[in-house]
């Protein structure tokens, strides 16, 4: 995907998502007093999962982090080949969903071998073979079918996230047989057939197959092992480890109870870190973070270290507040609670010790939240200079899930300009968008939400004025009136987009499927349970797993002359 | 002296913000052990403020025209002094000649050496006036027209191209900047960065990297660094010193600065020793820069030059050791031995810090959140287990 | 199937005609004036890609004067010297009919694609590269290269389909390992031993084949598809692995360069940005010379370029930059044009110093360069400017200015195919269908 998408005033969407921002806008929230007879109302009524077309199988290309984290699970925590995976399409808010789509072409592959190589270089490694290779060949320097068999075995059963058919792990031992005998040597034989694994298909692709649901006639479920896959990439960003490998061979993970006890195993595993770090990744399109760069003359303190330490700090920020606090996602956005490092803290100029440690900002402080984060801050700024559509259009667009329109193509700014006048401040020089009806439609949705940022320049850090103003940060919130940022922070907190936006999000990720209008029951119902479990995010997480949607479809009716197929794409919308 | 109390930069967030979070934030979080400091707030706090030296090099004083300081020539290196030694007419050896000079270099006698040295000539220097007084030996200043000037050192070395812009030059301000070279200073007692009769301040030995802009170039205020106060005891000392219009000058004191080679370390000569160093600084929010000076311990300084730099990039430079050595004990001029021999040469640094924050061991680093264990490095420890 | 057997080729295996010969360069070959083979069928002309952000200012940019001998304007100045070796063609229009103006998106799209695209992300087909890459790419170690002085490696023009970019190489160390790393194999090296290591991975290869048509047993038409392109994929690594096994012919030009010192750097100012196209321009040329591709893709990008104390990035200074009614322009709008300029001139030196047979590298290559708007201030398709650089073994004349006639900008992407030997009777679609080559241009 070309980054001039993004870049050419950052806007994209379709004239629905204008609309929508429209209704939201005209439309107030529920005010907090009596929200909780409403979620009452709402516990009664939605307790039960609705019906719903479910989630369909995918074919979906492996991400880099996924790669990464199955090879760590298999081979060793220091197996970890320095790798960047091409680019894939974001489709809906997110990456995950691009790839269903995305392709596989001759550089990819090309990259998948050599990366393969260099991982079976290291296992066969002297100093670390014994780590995978539990069995000695009876010759070194010959050919032993026996211990290849054992470890090709375990390894293709890993990496293909099932176990291996019988002639398929003959021919990977007859290659390795060949191979040894070719190069004189076991372990060098052994580390074809392991390449020929890597470089597969069926590790680099994940393949979600059906299978014909018993209980349920006329409909199709995942099979054992593509559920078992479908929940650890969903809930630790890796392949399936032995366990969930186990409990799809036994049938375990088909049943109810045999399900519940494998969600929860995952939900209380450390490894919940690595899944949980993924969405958000994603979610925050935090892939910017990696070309992040500010003018070094403007913002001297902004360095690459500190644009990667800033991305770990609110990741390290959501894994603490949500799974280790046991948080409500809305605090999120207010928490005063973060984590620094020395590069990050030279930012902010505070002090500080060696490594990350976790920190708490006073009460006082304008620091509230993933808002003021600098990996919000400053990765949707300009190289120089703050911007409030840009932020503000990143709330919409990241947080409340509204798309907000592109500007039109014959934009003109020959008005905006004027050469005599020194607009001393961002208010004042985005003041122009909406005064103007042409831009106001747009700006209006975004501006004074980023004009309530305007206390953190362009790198995140935190100024009162600008040019000598003073900056007024003060704006609203679709009806929500602020004076700062903290006040924008607690809107945001408030505003219902907040969490159905993340429902949204997290159960099309955990699906691999784009949410379309037949999935509004099932949002709804995933909804209630959300505020039921106080908007704690790893029950969210455990009820989206055992929902019949996540491995129950109903097949699509096949279209005329068109044979029926078991992963379509979806229709667009 | 009257307290200043630094305006507070967010007072206008304190009441909406508080009332914004008291429900619902503060139970689920642990409190801090010490409050969080305000952003931005560099200068003087809780009458402290820390810099670390950013770059250090010697004051040599380089006139536009080298010939007026050196009117015959720089001065020769070891390649040249063993063509002048040890003629390739005469009989040559290796125990005749390179042994016999590497010995000369690391075990100096008072044999006479048939090579020239050469010393700067001329009036004008730069450093400090140690002695209070104006000596017939003294410089003046270039720019600011001070006498009195104490720079034996550059007398002695002015014309080596290595002390000019030779390597030991060059290097001198990145070796500052290695790991084990960082070198703090903290004042306290500090009541105004303008004017204060009564402050005090305290080297250390520091445990952080510094923390480069976007170039990589510039340092940048606003960093920490974590004092060394376990291995890196000898380099503590206190020094009494006042302010006046924003110049620190201090007691003269012994001190030891940590000088480690950056390409071997463990070479054995981490250390100079500096006899009555003192400070002259020009202090600011973020940056104090100026002089140190003081009479460098002949010896160790000597040692401590060929330890981390050998013949062959001394050679580089035109520094011959034994010639070197001899012009540095003739050009002496503090603490006698018992023979009356100067022991200590005058020297100063140009030297600049700029502003960090320091973390005492065993403090808390303010709002950290530390889950009840005592010290910042053991909750940064168990932070780190937690992960 | 794939024993390129040296003997075989020069009876005409491959058809005759334009059709390039898959096979290294060797001196040895070459007829007397350097021009030719020996059997005298013509080099291998290798063809490559260019792109810069933002346009072009008509008043400070198209030279007043067409054909030979034009006057350079201020944005081009940097091209003076190298104005022999290429064509600036100015005037062409990328149509959008009834698809909308999707900012910094369609005008390329439209350009390397010859369709315009419905929506912002959706590429509607293969570009030109690709399409070229596929003709005569198949023979060397690989297809193709795509590479970007962006540092991001989304700043790519070249898609296999809408779903797969040619993710843009964007470190030079990276690049370098690619390409001359342990796997390079010097072609003037004295000796050759085919590595039985590379034997036995190829043999593997089958196996992976086998995984792929048994996944393709129970996927839906879309994935199949995705898997055809593993399919052919892997075939693609298999010719690699073959060419490793054969002893490649001396290539006098080819030489291995020194291992760089460090990485490219990051960063958006425009220096670093130089920084970056210059080393990873090097090691293009050379991969070239080496004959390590027939294709190759580079971007200097600079859509979010930044000068040194000037608060805008340079896309953001195209619409809120005043204009100059006195000099009708935007002055830093032209002032970051005239530096990616400057890269384009450094590019087609590169081309042009590096010596082939009896002339240059460029001589033998067809270099296309397009941006993504005319006027980047009000995204305007029309007013786009081109450039050709190379004499493509001497079908193209250089050192024109050209009047596109406010035609489409397709018809280079047309051009460009004929001249690499795809027999196509036309190219594009609705508004950007064109049959019609750049006539001016061919000898």
């Amino acid at each position: 995907m070309s980054s001039k998408v993004r870049f050419s005033s950052l806007l994209r969407g379709s004239a629905i998502g204008l609309v929508a921002a429209f209704a939201l806008a005209s439309c107030s929230g529920p005010a907090g007093s009596d929200g909780a007879k409403t979620a009452a109302a709402k516990q009664v009524a939605a307790v039960a999962e609705p019906a719903s077309s479910g989630a369909e199988p995918r074919l979906r290309l492996i991400t880099r982090d996924q790669y990464l984290n199955t090879l760590a699970y298999v081979f060793g925590a220091d197996v970890r080949p320095d790798v960047e995976f091409a680019p894939v399409e974001r489709v809906d808010g997110l990456l995950r969903l691009g790839t269903s789509r995305a392709g596989v072409n001759d550089t990819q592959l090309e990259l998948y071998q050599k990366t393969a190589q260099f991982v079976a270089a290291q296992v066969i490694e002297p100093t670390r073979r014994n780590f995978v290779i539990t069995c000695k060949p009876a010759n070194e320097k010959a050919a032993d079918a026996a211990c290849a068999s054992q470890v090709l075995n375990r390894v293709g059963r890993l990496m293909f996230r099932r176990p291996l058919e019988k002639d398929k792990l003959a021919e990977l031992v007859s290659h390795a047989n060949s191979s040894a005998d070719k190069l004189g040597d076991f372990y060098a034989g052994l580390a074809v057939a392991i390449e020929e694994v890597l470089m597969s298909p069926k590790a680099m692709l994940i393949a979600e197959t059906a299978e014909p649901d018993p209980k349920n006639p006329g409909h199709m479920r995942l099979d054992g092992y593509s559920l078992a896959s479908r929940l650890s990439y969903f809930l630790w960003d890796a392949a399936p480890d032995e366990a969930l490998l186990k409990a799809a061979e036994t049938g375990e993970i088909q049943t109810e109870k045999g399900r519940a006890k494998i969600v929860d195993m995952m939900i209380a595993s450390p490894r919940l870190k690595d899944g949980l770090r993924a969405f958000f990744d994603d979610m925050y399109d935090f892939e910017k973070m990696t070309t992040l760069a500010k003018d070094a003359l403007v913002y001297p303190a902004f360095t690459g270290l500190t644009a990667e330490d800033a991305r770990e700090q609110t990741l390290r920020t959501v894994v603490d507040h949500l799974i280790t606090k046991k948080g409500d996602y809305r605090d999120l956005y207010t928490t005063r609670t973060t984590f620094l490092s020395p590069p990050l803290a030279a930012l902010y100029q505070l002090p500080t010790t060696k490594g990350w440690i976790e920190y708490q900002f006073p009460d006082s402080s304008p620091r509230a939240g993933v808002l003021t984060h600098i990996s919000f801050l400053a990765s949707h700024s300009h190289p120089g200079r703050s911007s409030p559509t840009l932020r503000g259009k990143a709330l919409r667009e990241l947080l409340l899930c509204q798309p907000v329109p592109r500007p039109p193509a014959n934009v003109d700014f020959s008005a905006l300009e004027n050469p005599k006048s020194e607009h001393k401040t961002q208010r004042d020089r985005v003041n122009f968008h909406l005064e103007n009806p042409v831009c106001a439609g747009c700006h209006r949705i975004t501006d004074p939400i980023g004009l309530a940022m305007e206390n953190f320049d362009g790198s995140g850090r935190y100024r009162t004025s600008e040019r000598g103003a003073t900056i007024d940060a003060s704006g609203n919130l679709d009806g929500k009136q602020y004076t700062n940022v903290v006040g924008l922070a607690a809107a945001l907190h408030d505003h219902p987009s907040l969490t159905s936006c993340l429902v949204k999000r997290v159960y099309a990720y955990g699906t691999g499927s784009q949410t379309t209008n037949d999935d509004a029951e099932m949002l709804k119902f995933l909804n209630a349970r959300f505020e039921q479990a106080g908007y704690r995010v790893p029950d969210l997480l455990r009820t989206v797993a055992l929902s019949k949607s996540f491995s129950e479809f109903k097949e699509a009716a096949p279209a005329a002359g068109e044979a029926k197929t078991a992963s379509a794409v979806p229709a667009t919308h | 002296m009257k307290h200043i109390i630094l305006s507070t930069q967010v007072s206008a967030f304190a009441v909406a913000a508080s009332l914004a979070l008291t429900a619902g934030s503060a139970s689920a979080q642990q409190a801090a052990a010490q409050p969080a400091a305000k952003e931005g707030a560099l200068g003087v706090q809780n009458r402290s403020i820390g810099y670390v030296m950013v770059f250090e090099n010697r004051s040599i004083y380089q006139a536009k025209d080298a010939k007026t300081q050196c009117p015959v020539a720089l001065n020769d290196g070891p390649p040249e002094q063993f063509k002048k030694l040890y003629p390739e007419n005469g009989e040559r050896t290796v125990e005749g000649t390179r042994l016999a000079w590497e010995g000369e270099l690391w075990n100096p006698t008072k044999k006479e050496l048939d090579v020239p040295y050469y010393e700067v000539q001329g009036k004008v220097g730069r450093g400090m006036n140690l002695d209070g007084k104006v000596g017939p030996n003294d410089y003046v200043d270039p720019d600011t027209g001070e006498k009195g000037i104490d720079n034996q050192i550059y007398r002695t070395v002015g014309c080596t191209f290595n002390y000019r812009d030779g390597q030991t030059s060059t290097l001198t301000p990145q070796w500052r900047r290695a790991a084990y070279n960082i070198f703090v200073i903290e004042l306290t007692d500090v009541d105004s960065l303008q004017n204060d009769d009564d402050v005090t301040v305290t080297t250390y030995r520091g445990n952080d990297r510094l923390i480069t802009d976007a170039t990589g170039n510039e340092y940048l205020p606003g960093g920490s660094q974590t004092l060394d106060t376990r291995w890196g005891k000898r380099y503590i000392t206190a020094f009494k010193g006042k302010i006046k219009d924003g110049v620190l000058t201090t007691e003269a004191k012994d001190l030891i600065m940590p000088a480690a080679s950056v390409y071997a370390p463990r070479d054995g000569a981490p250390d100079i020793l500096y006899r009555d160093m003192r400070f002259q600084l020009n202090l600011t929010d973020t940056q104090a820069n100026g002089y140190m000076g003081g009479y460098a311990d002949v010896w160790t300084w000597y040692y401590h030059s060929h330890k981390t730099r050998d013949s062959r990039h001394q050679a580089y430079g035109g520094t011959a050791g034994p010639t070197l050595y001899r012009a540095l004990m003739k050009n002496a001029d503090a603490f006698p031995d018992a023979n009356g021999q100067n022991t200590a040469i005058s020297t100063a640094l140009d030297v600049k810090f700029v502003h960090v924050f320091v973390q005492h061991p065993g403090a808390q680093v303010a709002g950290m959140v530390n889950h009840g264990t005592q010290s910042a490095e053991a909750a940064a420890t168990e932070a780190r287990t937690r992960e | 199937m794939y024993d390129f057997n040296r003997r075989r080729v020069l009876r005409g295996m491959l058809g005759g005609g334009a059709v390039t010969v898959g096979l290294p360069l060797l001196n040895a070959y070459l007829n007397g004036n350097g021009d030719a083979m020996a059997d005298g069928r013509p080099m291998p002309v290798r063809f490559g890609t260019w792109y810069w952000a933002l346009g072009i200012a008509k008043a400070a940019f198209v030279p007043n004067k067409f054909g030979a001998g034009y006057d350079m304007k201020p944005e081009m100045e940097a091209l003076k010297p190298v104005q022999q070796h290429f064509n600036v063609l100015t005037n062409y229009t990328a149509f959008r009919d009834n698809a909308p103006n999707l900012c910094h998106f369609s005008g390329w799209v439209i350009s390397r694609t010859g369709t315009a695209p419905m929506t912002g992300g959706n590429i509607p087909g293969e570009t030109v590269d690709v399409t070229i890459a596929n003709q005569i790419g198949r023979t060397t170690r690989y297809k193709m290269l795509t590479a970007s002085a962006d540092g991001n490696a989304r700043d790519t023009f070249s898609y296999d389909n809408p779903t797969t970019p040619n993710a843009s190489e964007v470190s030079g160390l990276k690049f370098y390992s690619r390409l001359f790393g342990p796997d390079f194999q010097d072609p003037n090296a004295p000796t050759f031993t085919p590595s039985p290591k590379v034997m036995v991975r190829k043999s593997a290869i089958s196996g992976v084949l086998d995984d792929v048509k048994d996944l393709e047993k129970s996927v839906g038409a879309d994935d199949k598809a995705r898997l055809d392109q593993y399919f052919t994929g892997l075939r693609h690594l298999e010719k690699q692995f073959d060419q490793q096994l054969t002893k490649p012919e001396p290539i006098a030009a080819c030489k291995k360069p020194g291992n760089l010192k460090e990485d490219t750097k990051v960063g958006s100012d425009v220096t670093i940005i130089a920084s970056r196209h210059k080393i990873i321009t090097d090691l293009m040329v050379m991969a070239v010379a080496c004959d390590q591709t027939r294709v190759f893709n580079m971007s200097y990008g600079g859509n979010s370029a930044t000068k040194a104390g000037f608060e805008k990035p340079s896309h953001t200074a195209t619409h809120e930059e005043p204009w100059d009614t006195a000099l009708d322009y935007q002055p830093t709008c032209s002032w970051f044009t005239r530096r990616a300029m400057e890269n384009w001139a450094y590019y087609v030196k590169s081309f042009a110093e590096f010596k082939e047979g009896a002339g240059s590298l460029l001589d033998n290559c067809f270099i296309m360069a397009n941006s993504d708007h005319g006027l980047a201030r009000i995204h305007a398709l029309d007013g786009m400017a081109l450039f050709t650089a190379g004499r493509a073994g001497g079908k193209v004349k250089s050192g024109l200015h050209i009047d596109g006639g406010a035609t489409a900008t397709t018809r280079l992407g047309y051009t460009a195919m004929r001249i690499m030997g795809l027999d196509v009777p036309s190219w594009g679609t609705k508004s950007n269908l064109t049959s019609k080559e750049i006539g001016e241009i061919l000898a």
